[in-house]
């Protein structure tokens, strides 16, 4: 007995290009490859330049990709529009992998020896990062007015896939420190991004 | 497993939660607070939206990569279902349970009947997840609650399991809006929540959650429901369910 069946009349007209995140995801939820199609296509290349700066390995990085839009077809439903984008969250998805096959013991060994080499070669470089059409001009304003201590303790975290207390022993500083820069930091950028206007304030209501 | 975080201490770690700076005992206590507390996903959430911003978005993905995921797709979606409507046994039921709770399983199988013939679609009209719990003070409620069942022009649609065990009393006005009066639905373990659907034409629309523990509550369907139906879900919601429904009823 069926419950809810894929319908894809009910959506066949959608120009899925034009269509909000959410829309897209129902689409993805009656099993339309071509909606599948139009998230990777929003969102597969930065969710494959995380996951390659993350692991440092293309082939890994693929891999990563093909799990995390495989996870978003099978189970669209863990997507929720009410906690932010798409592409957020498909980010998200696709760091908390990236992070645990980074953590793996044998992975683990060969990211250390390059990040101390890039540490040692280039510090915090989230600056050189921010590349998106739309918002890059505000995003590398708010983070160039970030404090040092608190954008080095975010790029060491985000892009460099350690833990907080990795990243106290990398910077030599107190734990507790590492942490409350990597929380005040995210909160500050989200404030300093929301009065340069742009948009990350979709959870208030 | 360490013990269990207060607040304070769970809000000063998610910074390094949302951006997977944490491992361990500490994980797991973050992972158990947060599944509980709707401002630390919030702040979660938010932080993750903000260093999504730090990623290029104008990077590619590599040529040939989408004709993998696309080749390792199922060709055919797995059907989503739930168990064939149990043949009920009136007269067992009738000492078992009394007439009005075979009535409700009756028309609860009569409902699930009916949406597999449909073959319902799923929807969310507006993509909100309404916390139903928290839409009007419990003495608010209540009063609102005894009013709407007085009321003559109300529909009371009795939600029920397949068994009969399970029911969720609930009246509908005229207007669309309706009310979950009781129910004997059991509490459910952290992090899942009731989720409450009128089912509209052939759609499941998403009405809102009612928590773990449903009370009375207020929701307001959308169009012309025919019937209701509660599922089980995760903290939050979902926009969508391929879950059985817990209980189910349709207008008399």
């Amino acid at each position: 007995m069926v419950w809810a069946a894929p319908n894809r009349d009910a959506v066949a007209a959608m120009d899925l290009r034009d269509v909000s995140d959410a829309a897209l995801v129902i689409a993805i939820g009656r099993w339309r490859q071509d909606a599948l199609a139009e998230a990777y296509r929003r969102n597969a290349g930065a969710a494959f330049a995380l996951a390659r700066r993350l692991l440092g390995d293309r082939t890994l990085a693929e891999e990563v990709l093909q799990e995390v839009f495989l996870r978003l077809w099978n189970q669209p439903d863990r997507f929720d529009p009410e906690r932010g984008s798409l592409r957020s969250y498909l980010l998200a998805q696709t760091h908390g992998r990236s992070v645990d096959l980074l953590r793996s013991e044998t992975s683990r060994r060969r990211r250390e020896e390059r990040e101390v080499r890039e540490t040692a070669e280039h510090g915090a470089d989230i600056e050189r990062q921010v590349i998106d059409s739309s918002v890059a001009t505000q995003v590398k304003d708010v983070v160039a007015g970030l404090p040092n201590d608190e954008r080095t303790a975010i790029e060491l975290a985000y892009f460099g896939g350690h833990t907080y207390r990795q990243v106290a022993v990398l910077l030599d500083q107190p734990e507790g420190t590492v942490k409350s820069r990597i929380r005040s930091g995210l909160r500050r950028m989200r404030k300093d991004l929301a009065d340069a206007g742009v948009g990350v304030s979709w959870a208030e209501s | 497993m360490g013990r269990e975080l207060n607040h304070t201490e769970a809000a000063a770690l998610l910074g390094a939660y949302a951006v997977d700076a944490l491992d361990g005992d500490e994980l797991d206590q973050i992972e158990r607070h947060v599944d509980d507390c709707g401002a630390c996903q919030i702040e979660v959430a938010e932080h993750r939206e903000v260093v999504a911003y730090l990623v290029p978005g104008s990077a590619r993905a590599p040529e040939g990569l989408w004709d993998r995921i696309a080749g390792s797709l199922e060709e055919v979606p797995p059907p989503l279902t739930m168990p064939a409507a149990p043949v009920i046994p009136i007269d067992r039921g009738r000492r078992r349970f009394g007439p009005a709770r075979v009535g409700a399983a009756v028309a609860a199988v009569a409902a699930m009947t009916a949406i597999g013939i449909l073959g319902l679609k799923v929807v969310d009209d507006d993509r909100r997840i309404d916390d139903l719990r928290a839409l009007a003070p419990a003495t608010e409620l209540d009063r609102t609650v005894k009013a709407a069942v007085a009321d003559p022009t109300g529909r009371r649609i009795a939600l029920a399991s397949t068994d009969g065990r399970l029911e969720a009393d609930t009246v509908l006005l005229p207007d669309g809006t309706g009310y979950l009066v009781s129910s004997n639905l059991p509490e459910l373990g952290a992090g899942r929540t009731y989720q409450l659907w009128a089912l509209v034409g052939t759609s499941k629309v998403s009405v809102g959650v009612l928590g773990a523990q449903p009370g009375p509550a207020g929701f307001k369907a959308a169009g012309e429901a025919w019937g209701l139906a509660i599922t089980e879900e995760m903290s939050g919601g979902v926009v969508s369910s391929s879950n059985d429904p817990v209980v189910v009823g349709t207008r008399v």
